[in-house]
């Protein structure tokens, strides 16, 4: 993997991360993050678990987040 | 054509995942497969682009499901899917062999994507058309990965 942004950021004056990057299509990263704040919001699931697991996923490939 | 079709089973070429198991989260399924479908109803990436990658995802991951799409509507032929099966990209077009060669090591291999690899997306799809590439093989990997899990997809 590399260790610099692939692509560079789609907003002047803002460096390439994972949201100045999708900006590049507008409308997937809005629907992904109307997609994903619903997820993280929904309660059935404690907050807590979902934040371990996540965490844990995160290691496991090698993410930064 | 839709990423993700509501209501089809995997007889008719398309996958049960979101049916079957998001049913029980009514709100969430509709935001997940408008979130799908922004990706494929766009115009950032041909439909042939979309089919070809979701039905080389699937046989890798050993899912029934056709997702992305597959058959005369999105340009996909018989020779298209023997040519997948063998994994044998020769015979598509510069920007396809591209796509399949990191939406082969999405699932099974994310690491090994190289700067070559998202350079030579990024040159032949543009900026948009890269991300739409890369958020798409993405997903269809999920949504395999998803149905297999839960057993739908064997």
């Amino acid at each position: 993997m590399s260790s610099v942004p692939r692509l560079p950021s789609a907003i002047p004056g803002e460096e390439a991360d994972f949201r100045t990057v999708m900006a590049h299509a507008p409308d997937v990263l809005a629907r992904f993050f109307d997609l994903y704040a619903r997820f993280w919001q929904q309660g059935l699931v404690s907050a807590e678990l979902k934040e371990m697991t996540r965490i844990r996923n995160a290691r496991i490939t090698d993410c930064g987040y | 054509m839709l990423l993700i079709q509501p209501g089809d089973g995997v007889e008719n070429g398309e996958s049960p995942v979101l049916d079957s198991i998001f049913q029980h989260r009514p709100e969430l399924a509709e935001k997940y497969r408008t979130f799908l479908n922004s990706l494929s109803q766009s115009d950032l990436l041909p439909p042939r682009l979309l089919a070809l990658c979701g039905r080389r995802i699937s046989h890798i991951h050993g899912c029934a499901a056709k997702v992305g799409g597959a058959g005369p509507e999105a340009g996909f032929s018989a020779e298209d899917e023997a040519a997948l099966l063998a994994g044998d990209f020769s015979g598509f077009s510069v920007s396809e062999q591209a796509a399949l060669e990191v939406a082969e090591l999405i699932s099974f291999a994310h690491h090994q994507i190289s700067d070559a690899q998202v350079s030579l997306l990024n040159e032949q799809l543009g900026h948009a058309g890269c991300v739409a590439l890369l958020t798409a093989v993405s997903f269809i990997d999920v949504n395999c990965r998803l149905g297999l899990v839960y057993g739908l997809e064997a």
